[in-house]
């Protein structure tokens, strides 16, 4: 096996190894649920962390085992994903991101120092959960838009 | 930076795919490199210079004003 088959091949073993995960966690969270049922507590989350591992995983075997057909498809993947203007507009857009990000866990830590003061309202209930969507939603459009303005100008 | 890449890989007559899969990059890299919109690292103009046969200076073409686009 060549070099570009063995590294595919890596990510295909990668995308199954996190579609057993993403399956044994959501069985586990099922599992415990019912076991668990009268405690209080939702195990719901866990089995949302399987379905989220296991979509990944799927992700991951789709894109990359059609590759292990042929030595054409193997190499063109393996070009596109090592392709170093690619990597460059990728990382570029992760710096981004990253920034962007680290201003909101700023903001939050800010927030609540205010909020223990009372200068603020408590970052709880459902201005958390807005805050926290926000937080998550807006790196992500920062790193795609990042991504696209990049893939048009460079 | 300026560039002879389009007229060497005519020259050849390759396509901007075989030129992509011959030093392992994407097609679009090809292209953004031939409209002279991406720079390449010193890896890939070894490659592409080594795949025309030429050097580097004979490929890429360097002119001081490039200092002011980076």
């Amino acid at each position: 096996m060549n070099e570009r088959k063995a590294w595919i091949t890596n990510r295909v073993r990668l995308g199954w190894g996190l579609v057993v995960l993403g399956v044994a966690l959501l069985v586990a969270g099922g599992i415990l649920g019912v076991l668990n049922a009268g405690s209080g507590w939702n195990y719901g989350v866990i089995g949302g962390l399987g379905i989220l591992a296991a979509g990944f995983g799927v992700g991951q075997v789709l894109r990359y085992r059609p590759a292990l057909r042929d030595e054409a498809s193997a190499r063109r993947v393996v070009a596109e994903e090592r392709d170093e203007r690619t990597v460059q507009i990728r990382t570029r857009a992760g710096n981004r991101a990253w920034i962007v990000s680290a201003v909101f866990v700023w903001i939050a830590l800010m927030w609540v120092s205010y909020a223990s003061n009372g200068n603020v309202p408590a970052l709880a209930g459902d201005l958390l959960w807005w805050y926290l969507v926000t937080a998550f939603a807006v790196p992500i459009t920062v790193y795609a838009g990042s991504i696209m303005l990049d893939e048009r100008s460079s | 930076m300026r560039n002879r890449l389009e007229e060497m890989r005519s020259r050849c007559g390759w396509t901007q795919q075989e030129l992509a899969e011959r030093v392992e990059v994407s097609r679009q890299t090809i292209i953004s490199l031939e409209r002279g919109r991406y720079n390449p690292s010193i890896l890939l103009a070894f490659r592409l210079a080594r795949q025309f046969g030429t050097q580097i200076e004979d490929l890429f073409l360097y002119s001081p004003e490039d200092d002011r686009d980076e």
